[in-house]
C-alpha cells in the first residue's frame, strides 16, 4: 500500500476514534462508565508522561510525587488562596515542572538501579512533607477536604460548575490529547531524537559534544510537567486528597501501565493503561487479587511480550498478512475450478 | 363453546392459587448492600472483620426470612470492595457500588480519608454510608447521610479518660504515641483538648511510621520526660506489644493504656506477661465481669465461624446493620433514604452490648457518632481482666 494512503488511514482512524470519544457521554449514561472512561484518560497521561522520562533510559518512581505537588498546589491555589481553576492548573503544572528540574539536576547524572532507588527516596520525602510539615497548608495526615470543583464563567452568563461527570469526561480527554499531542510532537522532533539517541547509547552522544544533563532535565522536567497538571485535575476530580493517594504504588501502577503496553511505542501507554482498566473492572468482584493478577500480568509480559502488547503488533502484522495471503489464494482456486476450461 | 369454558375456568383457577400462595405472589426481593474497607495490606484485619460482622447480620436477617418492607421480603446481600486504605481507591469502589450497582447503604469505608472519600460521591446520591475512622471531619451537618456505627479510640476517650483519671488520681502528665498517618493525628487532634478538663498536661507526642519495630529511640526521647501515663490508643496490636515491652525493657513503670479494638490475643503473643500487669486496654476476648451475655455469645459465635483475630469491631457492624433494617421495615421502603436516615438517626436500639444511639451533637454538629458501651480491661498475671463498663457517648 503507498505510504501516503497508510498514512491518510492512520489519520483517518485517528479522526474517527477521537469523534467516537467525543460522542461517547451523549448515550454512555451510566455514570460509573463515565468515571472508568475519566481514571483511564488521566491514567494515559500519566504514562505517557512517564514513558516520556524512560525516552531517556531513566526509570522514576517518584512520578505519583510529581502528581501529588500538582495536586496539593492547586488545591492550595484554588481553595485557601482564591485562584481560578484554570489558572491553577497550569501553575500546578509548572511548579511541578520546576520541582523536577531542580530535583533532576541533581540526580540525573546518576543512571540504573542507583537513580531508581534515588527515586524511590523522593517519593518517601514527598509522603512526609505533605503529612508533617506546613500542616495548615497542606492538611498534614488529613489532606486538604472538599477541593472546589472547576467552574467556567463565561460572560453574561451564569457559571457553569462541574457537578456531573460529563464536564469532567470532557475535560479529561482534552488534557489527555493535549498532554498526548505534545509530547508526540516533541519525541518526533529533533529533540527527541537526542533523547533516544540517549538512551541507546549515551556515550556516544556525549561524545560528539551533546550536553547529556540538559537534555535529561529537559525530559524530566516536561514529563513532571504532565504529571502536575494531571494532578491538579486529580484533586479538583476527586475533591479531597491525602499523602497516602500518592505512594510509591501508585507509581508503580504508572509505570506497570507503560510495560505492559510497551515502552518503545507511542501508543504502549494508551494500550497498557486500557489493559489495566479493563482488568481492573473484570475482577472488580474479586479485588482483594487484583495485586495479584496485575503482578502476574506484569511477570507474563516481561517474560514472553517484552515490547509489551504494541510489541505484539509487528510480530503479528507478518502472520496476518500470510493468513490473508493465503485465503485469498484458495478463493482464486476455487474461482478457477469453477470456470469453464 | 364448552372447550372455552373450561379454559377460563382453569385461567379462574389459577389466578385464585396465586393470589392465595405469598410465595409466589411476592417472591423475596434482593437488597444490595455495599461494603468498603481495606480487605488487603496492613489494614485488613479491621476490614475484614467489619465484613464479618456484616455477614453475620445479614446471615441471620436472611434466615429469619429477610427484611419485611411493608409485606415485601427482601433478602440482603453484600458486595465487598477492597480500597487498599486508598482514598481514590475508595472513591472509586463508591461510584461503581452507587452508580453500576444502584446500592443505597454502604458499609465504608472504615478509616477517616476513606469516610471522607466515600461521603463526596454518597451524599449527592443520598445514600446512607455507616463509616468508622478517627477524625472529626467525617461526620458534620453538611454530611446528614453519614453515620459512625463505631465508638472507636477517640471517641471511647471522651469517656475512658476520666475513668482513667478518677483511677488513678497520680496522673498529671501523658505522652502519646502514634502512627503517622491520619489516624494518629487525627486522634491527637480529638483529644487532646480533653486533657485540661481532667487535669492533665501533655508531656510529648510522637509519631511513629508504621512498620517500626524498634521503638527504643522513639522511647529514648519520651520516657525521660517521665509522663505519668502513655497512652497507645489507635495503634495496632502487635505495635502496642512492642512498645509496651520495649518501654518496660528501659524502666518505665507508669500507666500504659491503648483503646481502639485490641486484639488481645496478639498483644499477649508479642508482650511478655510482666510487661502487660497493669495495662489498660478495651479488649473483650476473655468472657467475665461486665460483659453483657449476648456479648459473650457473639464472641462465641464469631470464633466458631471465622477464628481470629477477634476485634470488638464485628459487634459494631453487626448491630449497625441490625439497626438498619429497623429503620428500613419502621419506614416501608428501600428506597426513601431521606425517611431512613431521620429514623436511623433518632433510633434508640436494643444492640449486643445494651442500649445504642446516635449522638456527639456538640462535637460533630450532628447527631451521627453512635453511643454505646465498651468495657475496659486490666491486664493481671499476663490476662486482661474485665475492670469497669463505660458508655462511648460523645457529647
Amino acid at each position: 500500500m503507498p505510504r501516503n494512503n497508510k498514512s491518510f488511514n492512520k489519520n483517518l482512524a485517528l479522526v474517527v476514534a477521537l469523534a467516537l470519544l467525543f460522542v461517547i457521554p451523549s448515550w454512555m449514561k451510566n455514570k460509573y462508565y463515565l468515571h472508568v472512561a475519566i481514571t483511564i484518560f488521566f491514567s494515559i497521561g500519566l504514562a505517557a508522561s512517564l514513558r516520556f522520562i524512560m525516552n531517556t533510559g531513566q526509570i522514576s518512581l517518584a512520578h505519583a510525587a510529581f502528581v501529588g505537588i500538582g495536586a496539593y498546589f492547586s488545591a492550595v491555589l484554588v481553595k485557601k488562596l482564591g485562584f481560578s481553576f484554570w489558572l491553577a492548573m497550569p501553575m500546578a503544572g509548572m511548579i511541578s515542572a520546576f520541582v523536577g528540574a531542580l530535583i533532576g539536576y541533581c540526580t540525573l547524572r546518576i543512571k540504573g538501579v542507583y537513580f531508581i532507588l534515588v527515586t524511590f527516596g523522593l517519593i518517601e520525602i514527598f509522603r512526609i512533607v505533605f503529612t508533617n510539615f506546613w500542616k495548615p497548608l497542606f492538611g498534614g495526615a488529613m489532606g486538604i477536604v472538599g477541593v472546589p470543583a472547576p467552574v467556567i464563567r463565561l460572560p453574561f452568563l451564569n457559571p457553569i460548575v462541574f457537578s456531573s461527570k460529563v464536564p469532567y469526561y470532557y475535560l479529561a480527554l482534552c488534557l489527555c490529547i493535549f498532554s498526548l499531542w505534545i509530547m508526540y510532537r516533541i519525541e518526533k522532533s529533533a529533540i527527541g531524537k537526542v533523547f533516544f539517541s540517549i538512551k541507546q547509547a549515551d556515550h556516544l552522544v556525549e561524545a560528539v559534544g551533546v550536553s547529556l544533563m540538559k537534555y535529561k532535565v529537559m525530559a524530566f522536567t516536561i514529563g513532571c510537567f504532565f504529571a502536575g497538571m494531571i494532578g491538579s485535575f486529580f484533586a479538583h476530580y476527586y475533591r479531597n486528597i491525602f499523602p497516602n493517594n500518592f505512594t510509591m504504588w501508585y507509581s508503580t501502577d504508572i509505570l506497570v501501565a507503560v510495560i505492559i503496553g510497551g515502552v518503545a511505542s507511542f501508543s504502549g501507554p494508551i494500550v497498557g493503561a486500557t489493559i489495566l482498566a479493563f482488568f481492573s473492572e473484570a475482577l472488580s468482584a474479586f479485588r482483594m487479587y487484583q495485586t495479584l493478577v496485575f503482578g502476574l500480568v506484569l511477570i507474563f509480559t516481561i517474560l514472553f511480550v517484552p515490547q509489551g502488547f504494541m510489541g505484539l503488533y509487528p510480530r503479528l502484522t507478518p502472520l496476518i498478512k500470510r493468513l490473508s495471503a493465503r485465503n485469498v489464494s484458495r478463493a482464486h482456486d476455487v474461482g478457477d475450478r469453477g470456470r469453464v476450461p | 363453546m364448552r372447550k372455552w369454558g373450561l379454559v377460563l375456568c382453569c385461567v379462574v383457577v389459577m389466578l385464585g392459587v396465586v393470589s392465595l400462595n405469598p410465595l409466589l405472589a411476592q417472591a423475596p426481593k434482593e437488597l444490595k448492600i455495599g461494603f468498603i474497607a481495606p480487605l488487603s495490606g496492613p489494614a485488613a484485619p479491621w476490614g475484614i472483620t467489619w465484613l464479618r460482622g456484616v455477614e453475620m447480620a445479614i446471615k441471620d436477617i436472611n434466615g429469619a426470612g429477610g427484611m419485611n418492607v411493608k409485606g415485601q421480603a427482601y433478602l440482603l446481600k453484600v458486595i465487598s470492595e477492597d480500597d487498599k486504605y486508598n482514598p481514590a481507591l475508595t472513591t472509586n469502589a463508591a461510584h461503581r457500588l452507587i452508580d453500576e450497582h444502584g446500592v443505597k447503604f454502604i458499609h465504608g469505608s472504615i478509616t477517616s480519608p476513606g469516610a471522607i472519600a466515600t461521603s463526596t460521591v454518597s451524599e449527592p446520591a443520598k445514600v446512607i454510608i455507616m463509616v468508622g475512622g478517627a477524625a472529626k471531619n467525617r461526620l458534620g451537618p453538611e454530611k446528614p447521610f453519614t453515620f459512625c456505627i463505631h465508638v472507636g479510640h477517640s471517641e471511647q476517650a471522651f469517656t475512658a479518660y476520666p475513668w482513667v483519671a478518677k483511677a488513678f488520681p497520680k496522673i498529671k502528665t501523658v505522652a502519646s504515641i502514634q502512627p503517622n498517618d491520619e489516624t494518629g493525628q487525627a486522634y491527637v487532634e480529638m483529644v487532646t483538648p480533653l486533657y485540661s478538663g481532667l487535669g492533665w498536661t501533655s508531656a510529648s507526642v510522637e509519631y511513629y511510621e508504621r512498620g517500626t519495630k524498634d521503638f527504643y529511640p522513639l522511647l529514648g526521647k519520651v520516657l525521660p520526660k517521665n509522663p505519668d501515663f502513655v497512652n497507645l490508643s489507635g495503634n495496632p496490636a502487635g505495635t502496642i506489644g512492642l512498645i509496651v515491652k520495649q518501654a518496660r525493657e528501659l524502666g518505665y513503670k507508669g500507666v500504659m493504656m491503648a483503646t481502639g479494638a485490641i486484639d488481645a490475643d496478639t498483644l499477649m503473643k508479642v508482650a511478655p506477661a510482666q510487661a502487660l500487669e497493669g495495662f489498660i486496654s478495651d479488649s473483650m476476648t476473655i468472657p467475665g465481669p461486665h460483659l453483657f451475655p449476648a456479648e459473650e455469645k457473639f464472641y462465641q459465635r464469631y470464633m466458631k465461624e471465622y477464628g481470629p483475630p477477634w476485634q470488638a469491631l464485628a459487634i459494631d457492624s453487626y448491630d449497625g446493620t441490625m439497626m438498619l433494617k429497623k429503620a428500613i421495615e419502621q419506614v416501608g421502603s428501600v428506597t426513601d433514604t431521606p425517611a431512613i436516615r431521620d429514623v436511623f438517626a433518632n433510633m434508640t436500639y436494643e444492640g449486643i452490648r445494651g442500649k445504642v444511639f446516635y449522638g456527639g451533637e456538640k462535637t460533630y454538629g450532628i447527631k451521627r457518632q453512635l453511643a454505646t458501651d465498651f468495657v475496659l480491661s486490666i491486664f493481671r498475671n499476663g490476662k486482661p481482666e474485665n475492670t469497669v463498663r463505660i458508655n462511648g457517648m460523645v457529647p
